[in-house]
């Protein structure tokens, strides 16, 4: 007697739907995709349970442990008009072209003396080699005498109050006293979307600090911006775990 | 790969069949790994790099008014020191007494224990309506002790809070109390 013989099957799978998945998940998140910028400074954030996310209206300090001071306009399309704005403050608008502000608009972050800015923006110069080849110092000056840093807050704030003051031409009165409120206390639910909608509309500045800097230039950073009427500032920290019933987290918000 | 030839091996017994046919399939296998690698590392790359962000609001310096500045002084407020190498103290003034100055143990546990005990003591004297807490750091502090107890006042829910500068009577009093830790 023969044995029955099961018939063979040909074990091999028809990959191509799993491929085509694939590649539209892949193609979905490259073009999601927002990578770190680049910077010459290497910062390590301290953490906290804060987990409230960064808006896309920001102006970054970036202070590394150094001492050093960055600063990164987020927004690529109001970096020229700040630019603009520092340029004509210092005079150094003759040095610059078209080309340069081009190149400034490109880029993700400031980091040298406005002095300097036009030697680097015409060089390409992006790394901390390319800074030392070119013999220009790292890092925004921000002492008394010379605080440009200050000056660099202070055009952000006008290019963006302007920005703020031309949308809201638009709005009616009730919507413009909803707004303006200090905090959404008060407010109806469709008030509160409309209100927190503004929040994030509105100018950020943001201290991007490495956990190791000293407390001294972190100071002097708070009182550059408190000099520029300033007075609300965020911090950029990593997530860590909150404790259970902590006041700070979205849910359970309690008031004291 | 993922394809196993399971054909007979045609032409064994002499017989000819015309030209071999090939198989049109591609073996997709390593094309999906390759997708799949990269989905993972886009997906890494992106969600984790939207940075949070936690709010300060600092005192505004052009604020005249000695009333409304010194609010921050009496027994309803402490304030807390921030020395280099991660050293916590506070103390509160009193009229009448020096101020006595101790030390925190510099955890997260052990800073909102502290938070959360002096709270309630301070509301439990019932003339305060809130504590207000006043934090003052040396220059040689870290970015992160700040960050710290920034922290830990958002988690214990201390809402009257302020950054001020270090006097040299905070200096004085830090000094003085290592003098006599180190007895």
């Amino acid at each position: 007697m023969g044995k029955i013989k099961p018939p063979r099957k040909n074990p091999s799978l028809d990959m191509t739907a799993m491929c085509d998945m694939a590649f539209l998940l892949l193609t979905f998140f490259i073009l999601t995709a927002q990578f770190k910028p680049e910077t010459p400074l290497e910062v390590d954030a301290p953490s906290s349970s804060s987990n409230k996310e960064e808006t896309p209206k920001v102006a970054k300090i970036i202070v590394d442990t150094a001492g050093r001071v960055f600063f990164e306009i987020k927004e690529a399309n109001k970096r020229e008009e700040i630019l603009r704005n520092i340029a004509r403050h210092y005079k150094i608008a003759n040095q610059l072209t078209d080309e340069d502000y081009k190149e400034f608009a490109g880029r993700q972050n400031i980091g040298v003396s406005i002095q300097d800015l036009p030697k680097v923006l015409k060089n390409k110069a992006l790394s901390n080699d390319a800074y030392k080849k070119l013999g220009v110092r790292i890092g925004i000056p921000m002492d008394t005498t010379n605080n440009q840093l200050g000056l660099w807050v202070l055009y952000t704030n006008k290019v963006y109050e302007n920005e703020t003051f031309n949308r809201r031409q638009g709005f009616d009165e009730k919507t413009k006293a909803i707004i303006t409120k200090p905090s959404p206390e008060g407010l109806s639910e469709a008030e509160k979307k409309i209100w927190e909608e503004e929040q994030k509309q509105m100018l950020k500045i943001v201290i991007f600090g490495d956990q190791r800097s000293q407390f001294k230039v972190i100071k002097r950073v708070l009182e550059v911006l408190q000099e520029r009427k300033v007075n609300k500032v965020h911090l950029v920290t990593n997530l860590r775990e909150a404790p259970a019933g902590a006041a700070n987290q979205q849910p359970t918000q309690k008031k004291n | 790969m993922a394809d196993i030839d399971t054909s007979q091996g045609g032409g064994k017994d002499g017989k000819k069949k015309g030209p071999k046919k090939v198989s049109t399939k591609v073996d997709m296998t390593p094309m999906v790994d390759l997708a799949f690698l990269l989905i993972t590392f886009f997906m890494l790359t992106t969600t984790f790099n939207t940075p949070k962000i936690m709010q300060v609001i600092m005192p505004d310096k052009t604020e005249k008014d000695p009333a409304k500045r010194d609010q921050a002084k009496g027994d309803c407020s402490i304030i807390i020191l921030g020395d280099k190498d991660n050293k916590l103290y506070w103390y509160q003034v009193i009229k009448g007494q020096t101020p006595q100055l101790q030390e925190i143990e510099y955890s997260s546990e052990k800073i909102r224990d502290f938070l959360t005990q002096k709270k309630k003591e301070i509301k439990a004297k019932g003339d305060c309506p809130q504590m207000i807490v006043v934090i003052k750091f040396k220059d040689d502090a870290r970015f992160k002790n700040m960050v710290d107890v920034l922290d830990e006042m958002a988690i214990v829910g201390v809402s009257r809070y302020g950054i001020q500068d270090i006097e040299p009577n905070d200096l004085k009093l830090i000094e003085e109390y290592k003098k006599q830790a180190k007895r």
